[in-house]
């Protein structure tokens, strides 16, 4: 464990330079761009530019870049992402607000693209180099060229209005949503909290969705990286000693074959991650989810500086520690590595 | 085994009686749900200058005045009557005994001032206590407020005035700078500045407030930022009880969400903003109501009248023949919207249609006087901002392109800036030619005219008063007369002589084009069951009328 | 041309790069002819019958302001193009230039540099480009801008990987003691043992690309109406998708699969013919 803590301190030391280095290329990309958060804030009425003065004063936007650049990361280091100009509340306490959201959209789509992905990739090394195989490949490359927001967008269309099983927007009924308390914000935990089967089935209905069409798109990364491992696997020895001992041959294929393949797909996920949030921010577009990445576009719209900078570091830090955590999960998985 | 099938069987009788009966809890307490698309900004009165927000503020507190359903005349609401003084510069209100908040503080001149008071103290930045600037002076005989936006009255003066011994708490005068005839108009709800908050419940007392509390129908419980907003009868209110015991109000993100709740029977009411293709289908729909209200919202053209081409009256002229307001209407909001001929929308007094319908002809003579042809070109950058004014600003331009395209002479470049960038140039005066929104401050065709014209020319974009042309320069001179004279009068036939008179002369200089008459903004859907929806040229919501059968 | 190509690719074999190339050359040819292939004007054509749907007279329907869908599908193809190689161009020829400095002197730039791209590749990259767009303005040179930015870490890693490999080889390093300046040892040795790899990702970047441009023109982040874009009509035609106008949003979708399914293709091609064990492995 010792070899592994003193891992994990390395890759910090790593990570927290990485998230230095988006921070302050957001930073400055916000600053030097046109727009003005004041004015996208007082809108457009009688405004006069004694007022805009006075407002640049409060915000700090009046003063150099660098004193401005050296006051947020000193803000940032004791946790203070400064305060929205769009929602006129603390930045992180908006973001702790729509996280779980998306945290739960996208822990949702990634297990749906692991059920896809590992059962079709299965089936076609089982069925290598038949029909079978071949179509799947197909999907598996095809599922790299759907545009997310179009596939929720497809999926709306069929089974939110020709057939009417599954809402189109939101994570709640308005009726359910007014008179339940969250407790941890992630609603399947809260419902089990609660014990609540109503509460579930209507949380369900409307994670369905948007979590499948997450999912699908990545779907065929995992197919493909589970179909080679099977392969590579299926030819290995002890399987093969498996099958000599009169073990039927899917129980081989699976039992031993499946711990093995699980080892690239989990190290893939610390990178499929980034792909999840770039994918949520449009699956959150199309089906109103009230998550960190719809915050985001909408902080964008509105020129809200603190609350840009903000969502992208907490973004860096979710990456960072996805990963992190996934090389701890792999180290567990593989005995071969040790740090 | 049976033990346990036993635990279940009396588990899911529990269960059961229990969903039954708080299903019954639920009716009896007759819970309205209402949905739209709209959102509060904040929750403060000092600060606040958006439909949504007044809205949520109107249903639990209110002003001195009001316009009653359904009609436009100024009408008793805290103040039970009022004087003004000859030389029309001081209001004396008389106002209601017996009204409480909900803290239980008696509401009376003292806290009247008060709230108006703090508010003119704390103008926020987003200008609404610009609407009532010509207030000078506040007082409950002897004691008195000097008001000066963000100067004064000071915390302390408000504390002092707040202790102070007054000779009758239901007497309050206000005195303003200079004789307005729409004064009143501005005191009416739902203009936050004007509403009345317990000085005891408002905390903090002189910073932007986290809590209030009001003389409303409702209560206000909870506000959950684009989640809801839900209010409960206030039981202590002086007047009629709310129809409904709780209204729950939800936001959604767009109009497809708000289409889809109220046809899946999820809320009761859905207001602000059906998208025009979804109103005509739940038109067909038997289970609902579509109810269609007037509006008084406004949508049109903005020339920065000191920047080339746009400083040449021909060029703002050939663009207001050019338009095609029947086909914008037809094409972008399927007929639903109304084509507009006067920033004074009908429905308000002194409207009149005083722009020309289209005519290719005359655009085109108005473009050769401007010195173009076929061979010589104008080409021209229109603007439009894409989210601000809801999702169908991108159509809008492609229809105006394809209108003044038709010329032969005109083209055009479409160009998007996002709200923020939007405004910084529209008031730096960089735009040229773009589309703006409006909704009324207060119901008086002064707030349809002046803002552009004469109050804040350089702040909405139009910089008539720094004009370059002669021909510029002498409207803007002629808006200053009308408009100006207008409000010294309280005589309603001699003002709208002038007011039909600014509008006459605004189609003449063309310095702003209406479009379209907003009304896809003021349809609301509800279920059979849902009824008392008033929807009048106010465009007041009043969630307290309404109620389940 | 063709049989010099034919010797030297075993297209026969190569299935799934001629599918890429025809679908891709497709695409250019309707692009290219677009004025004389598409039936109507697709901007200021108004007069179809408001949001009908698809007959003999429109294949692919009417929207809302009575302009052919099909028209506006066939000139939309030329934004998506245009946007997902220029910038892929961009980002191929900076993030090449990068990786070779930072691979060929090494030490502390390299290991900035590293840090740099690294970090702008762990992060997605479809936020990045949202942010950059957003901040820039909607416009066709600026949405070139932020996507070529998102994709110059793909190429700095490659091109970096391959001047690591190489330098230690003994060509490179042989060449070196005969005193061969630097940027000729680069462009005489590494350069075209990389270019191979460098053609897969390019594909597979502007498979991508086309999907992220198509996302920032839905998000409204893109070229600004009425120029037909399929991203935008996508976003246009979502207002009608509950009152089931469904030709609206699907054909313009179909369009962005095909074509990102079409580079996607060739990529794949390309990888299969650099590592021919590769095709089996992973498929």
């Amino acid at each position: 464990m010792s070899g592994l803590g003193k891992y994990i301190i390395t890759r910090l030391a790593v990570t927290v330079p990485m998230i230095l280095v988006l921070l302050t290329f957001v930073f400055f990309l916000l600053r030097i761009m046109p727009g003005d958060p004041v004015l996208a804030m007082l809108g457009g009425r009688n405004i006069s530019p004694e007022l805009i003065e006075e407002y640049r004063v409060r915000l700090g936007l009046n003063r150099p870049l660098y004193a401005q650049y050296i006051e947020y990361l000193g803000k940032i280091v004791h946790g203070d992402f400064g305060e929205s100009t769009r929602t006129n509340k603390k930045v992180l306490e908006d973001i702790l607000l729509r996280f779980p959201a998306t945290l739960e959209l996208a822990i949702f789509g990634m297990l749906i693209a692991i059920l896809i992905g590992l059962w079709t990739g299965t089936y076609a090394a089982i069925h290598s180099d038949r029909f079978s195989d071949h179509a799947i490949r197909i999907f598996n490359i095809g599922s790299f060229a759907i545009p997310v927001f179009w596939i929720g967008l497809v999926l709306q269309l069929v089974f939110g209005v020709w057939l009417r099983w599954f809402p189109v927007a939101g994570r709640l009924s308005p009726q359910i949503a007014a008179s339940f308390q969250p407790i941890t914000r992630f609603y399947i935990l809260d419902c089990l909290i609660l014990k609540d089967l109503n509460l579930l089935v209507d949380v369900l209905k409307h994670l369905a969705m948007p979590a499948f069409t997450l999912g699908l798109v990545l779907s065929g990364l995992i197919g493909r990286i589970s179909r080679s491992s099977m392969l590579e696997v299926i030819d290995k020895e002890y399987v093969t000693t498996a099958r000599s001992k009169g073990l039927t041959e899917p129980k081989v294929n699976y039992k031993h074959a499946l711990r093995n393949a699980l080892i690239p797909i989990v190290t893939v996920m610390g990178l499929q991650f980034a792909i999840l949030m770039g994918g949520a921010i449009l699956t959150e577009t199309t089906f109103s989810w009230p998550g960190l990445a719809r915050y985001l576009v909408q902080s964008v719209d509105s020129r809200d500086y603190m609350a840009i900078q903000g969502a992208v570091v907490w973004i860096a830090i979710l990456i960072s520690s996805v990963s992190l955590i996934v090389d701890i999960i792999y180290s567990f998985l593989d005995p071969r590595v040790r740090y | 085994m049976s033990l346990r099938f036993r635990l279940i069987g009396i588990g899911v009788l529990a269960l059961t009686l229990g969903l039954v009966l708080s299903l019954g809890a639920l009716t009896q307490e007759n819970v309205l749900t209402l949905g739209t698309t709209d959102k509060i900004t904040q929750i403060v009165f000092a600060n606040s200058y958006d439909y949504w927000t007044w809205h949520t503020f109107q249903q639990v507190t209110q002003t001195l005045v009001t316009l009653p359903p359904g009609s436009t005349v100024v009408s008793p609401q805290l103040a039970e009557r009022w004087e003004v003084s000859p030389d029309g510069t001081v209001y004396t209100f008389y106002l209601r005994k017996g009204v409480k908040f909900w803290d239980g503080e008696p509401f009376n001149c003292q806290a009247m001032a008060w709230s108006i008071g703090r508010n003119i103290y704390l103008n926020g930045p987003e200008g609404a206590i610009g609407l009532i600037s010509m207030i000078k002076e506040l007082s409950c005989p002897p004691a008195k407020l000097e008001a000066e936006p963000g100067v004064k009255p000071t915390p302390d003066e408000l504390e002092a005035f707040l202790a102070a011994k007054v000779d009758d708490p239901y007497k309050l005068v206000i005195k303003i700078a200079k004789p307005d005839a729409t004064f009143l108009a501005r005191l009416a709800d739902p203009i936050t500045p004007v509403m009345a908050t317990s000085p005891k419940s408002t905390t903090p007392k002189y910073e932007f407030e986290t809590a209030f509390a009001g003389t409303g129908p409702f209560k206000f419980i909870e506000w959950v930022p684009e989640e809801r907003t839900v209010y409960e009868a206030f039981p202590g209110y002086w007047g009629e009880a709310p129809k409904s015991s709780k209204v729950i109000e939800v936001f959604y993100a767009d109009s497809a969400s708000l289409r889809a709740a109220v046809e899946a029977g999820e809320i009761d009411v859905g207001y602000r903003s059906f998208y025009a293709e979804d109103i005509l289908d739940l038109q067909k729909n038997p289970n609902l109501q579509v109810l269609a209200g007037p509006s008084l919202s406004v949508r049109y053209i903005v020339f920065t009248v000191n920047m080339p081409p746009f400083d040449n009256v021909h060029v703002r002229r050939a663009i207001a023949y050019a338009v095609d307001r029947e086909e914008l209407n037809f094409k972008v909001f399927a007929g639903l919207n109304a084509p507009l001929y006067s920033m004074v929308p009908p429905g308000l007094w002194s409207h009149i249609d005083a722009f020309p319908t289209r005519d290719l002809e005359k655009a085109v003579d108005e473009l050769k006087q401007a010195g173009y042809s076929p061979l010589n070109p104008l080409e021209l950058n229109l603007w439009y901002t894409p989210t601000h004014y809801g999702n169908t600003e991108a159509d809008v331009a492609a229809i105006l392109k394809a209108n003044l395209e038709a010329t032969g002479i005109i083209k055009v470049n479409v160009n998007v800036l996002e709200w923020g960038t939007y405004v910084q140039r529209m008031s730096e005066g960089s735009l040229g030619f773009f589309l703006l929104g409006w909704y009324p401050d207060f119901i008086d065709p002064d707030n349809y005219l002046a803002p552009w014209l004469t109050e804040s020319p350089e702040g909405l974009g139009t910089y008539l008063n720094k004009a370059t042309s002669g021909y510029d320069k002498a409207c803007y001179d002629q808006f200053v007369d009308l408009l100006e004279g207008a409000k010294e009068t309280t005589d309603i036939a001699a003002r709208t002589a002038k007011y039909e008179a600014a509008q006459r002369l605004l189609a003449d200089c063309a310095v702003m084009i209406p479009l379209w008459q907003n009304n896809t903004q003021a349809y609301a859907v509800a279920q059979k069951n849902v009824k008392g929806i008033v929807l009048d040229a106010s465009m007041n919501f009043r969630d307290w009328l309404v109620y389940k059968e | 041309m063709v049989r010099w190509l034919t010797k030297r690719i075993p297209l026969g074999k190569q299935r799934l790069l001629v599918i890429g190339l025809v679908v891709v050359l497709l695409f250019v040819l309707v692009t290219l002819l677009a004025p004389w292939l598409a039936p109507y004007d697709p901007v200021n054509y108004l007069e179809g019958e408001r949001l009908a749907s698809p007959s003999a007279s429109h294949l692919m329907g009417v929207d809302n302001l009575g302009r052919d869908v099909l028209s506006r599908i066939i000139y939309g193809g030329r934004i998506a193009l245009i946007v997902a190689v220029s910038s892929v161009l961009i980002s191929l020829s900076l993030g090449s230039l990068i990786g070779w400095i930072s691979g060929y002197y090494g030490g502390l730039l390299d290991r900035t540099l590293s840090l740099l791209m690294d970090s702008l590749y762990s992060f997605p990259s479809m936020i990045l480009a949202i942010i950059m767009v957003a901040m820039l303005g909607p416009n066709l040179l600026n949405m070139i801008i932020s996507i070529a930015v998102v994709y110059i870490p793909s190429f700095f890693r490659v091109v970096r990987g391959q001047v690591l490999q190489l330098k230690s080889q003994e060509f490179v390093e042989a060449a070196h003691a005969l005193g061969a300046a630097d940027l000729r040892i680069m462009l005489l040795h590494i350069a075209p043992n990389t270019i191979n790899s460098m053609m897969a990702v390019s594909s597979f970047c502007i498979a991508d690309a086309i999907l992220t441009e198509a996302a920032l023109s839905f998000l409204g982040f893109g070229i600004p109406p009425p120029t037909p874009d399929w991203g935008f009509d996508i976003h246009t035609g979502q207002k009608f998708l509950l009152s089931g106008k469904w030709w609206l949003i699907t054909f313009p979708g179909l369009m962005i699969v095909l074509l990102s399914l079409g580079f996607g293709l060739i990529g794949e091609g390309i990888s299969d013919l650099l590592n021919p064990k590769r095709r089996r492995k992973l498929v």
